[in-house]
């Protein structure tokens, strides 16, 4: 029961509000990522494992994340992909992480975190979980991508958490939803 | 990946008489080292398991107390391993059959996850002069000792040491209780919506919960 309370101490998430972690990561094609590069841009995060169910719908035919990255990074958005798996773990092989590259279409870099420091640092528990870091390095965004777990809605109408955020960005606005319970599997840390 | 097999049953007495409310039971059960999650919050990360009832008048559905299941990362989670129930106050009309159907809907996780769902049925004959159907045999949380002060200060009367379960509700608050010795106490804010709830667990047989809306007729603390 103690270690229990140390790890979870241990991983305390980033606020929102707050200056976002700071993170230097391999992309699947050994490109090295970090935050820093990006400063001055919006950035989403997407924590992703390519074997989650909750993943393969929203990359899959008709899923919400098929067109939405592609539509952002059109308007000078950041995109990038993180997989905290550990080795071994479902979906971490990074050959599975090259190849479902192809298979969901996806163009923007996914990193690898073999360690989960990235995915602790962000307090990432579920995959898909996104967050959205304004132009000047603050996390404003930090939960689900929308109100429709595997398609089925909760609530009256659907919502994209994520273009929220990201709209209430562009036009100077505070993130009228900065949070928001995200859904999924968990991410499939090392210890 | 071979798919968990859940197994979904549907438990409702086979006569009831006209007018008196009775219980609907829909079980879950998850297969040897496989979890689902709690109907009511499934902690920090997973899908709330899903119960809706057709073919009779009901309350919303009440939940199992459920279990702690810690992932690796400390991801914390509130789990039926292997199994809960969502129970159902059905409300007979007047005489005749009732064709129950339950649409379930859950997501199963060993390290893989697997979301699923069924339908099942029974069926419920409203008869005249059939013997009121005994209380249910599915161990709820009982109602806590509690009371919710015109500040907003929440005290539940229950010993330390207890799992806590907040619902989804609870814990968009952003609040947890702690224990001063007599009682579970927490601030609340002045806006905290009626439906929030929060379940302490003792063991597999023994749990509690408390809800906002509802402190007014939970036993008062001594």
């Amino acid at each position: 029961m103690f270690s229990l309370l140390v790890s979870v101490a241990l991983a305390a998430p980033a606020a929102v509000g707050q200056p976002a972690p700071a993170f230097s990561l391999a992309a699947t094609d050994g490109a090295t990522h970090s935050l820093a590069q990006y400063a001055g841009k919006t950035v989403v995060l997407e924590w992703y494992n390519p074997d989650c169910p909750f993943v393969k719908y929203a990359h899959g035919p008709g899923g919400p994340l098929t067109a939405q990255p592609t539509k952002v990074t059109g308007s000078g958005v950041v995109w990038l992909a993180i997989n905290s798996g550990a080795p071994g773990k479902q979906g971490a092989d990074p050959a599975r992480n090259v190849q479902s590259r192809t298979e969901y279409g996806i163009t923007y870099p996914v990193l690898l975190d073999p360690t989960g420091t990235a995915g602790q640092a962000y307090g990432a528990t579920n995959t898909p979980q996104m967050y959205v870091i304004d132009a000047k390095g603050t996390l404003v965004y930090a939960g689900a991508l929308d109100n429709a777990p595997l398609g089925t809605l909760e609530g009256p109408a659907a919502v994209n958490y994520v273009d929220a955020a990201l709209a209430d960005v562009a036009a100077g606005r505070p993130v009228a939803t900065p949070t928001k319970k995200a859904y999924g599997c968990s991410v499939k840390y090392g210890s | 990946m071979d798919a968990p097999t859940v197994e979904v049953r549907l438990e409702a007495p086979a006569e009831v008489p006209p007018g008196v409310p009775f219980e609907v039971v829909a079980r879950v059960r998850a297969p040897a080292g496989w979890h689902v999650y709690w109907g009511e919050n499934p902690g920090a990360s997973g899908l709330p398991t899903r119960a809706r009832l057709f073919g009779v008048v009901h309350d919303a559905p009440r939940w199992t107390a459920p279990t702690l299941h810690t992932d690796s990362g400390g991801i914390r989670t509130y789990v039926y391993e292997p199994s809960g129930a969502a129970v159902f106050l059905a409300r007979p009309g007047t005489p005749g059959t009732l064709a129950l159907k339950a649409e379930l809907s859950w997501l199963a996780c060993r390290e893989a996850c697997v979301p699923g769902s069924t339908t099942v049925e029974a069926t419920v004959h409203v008869v005249e002069g059939a013997r009121a159907p005994k209380p249910g045999r599915t161990r709820l949380p009982a109602p806590a000792p509690a009371s919710l002060a015109a500040d907003g200060t929440l005290r539940v009367c229950l010993p330390a040491g207890l799992g806590y379960f907040p619902d989804s509700t609870f814990e968009s608050l952003g609040v947890v209780p702690a224990h001063d010795g007599t009682a579970w106490v927490a601030r609340l804010p002045a806006d905290a919506p009626p439906e929030a709830a929060v379940v302490y667990t003792r063991d597999a047989r023994t749990s509690w919960y408390v809800q906002l809306g509802e402190i007014g007729t939970h036993p008062p603390c001594p």
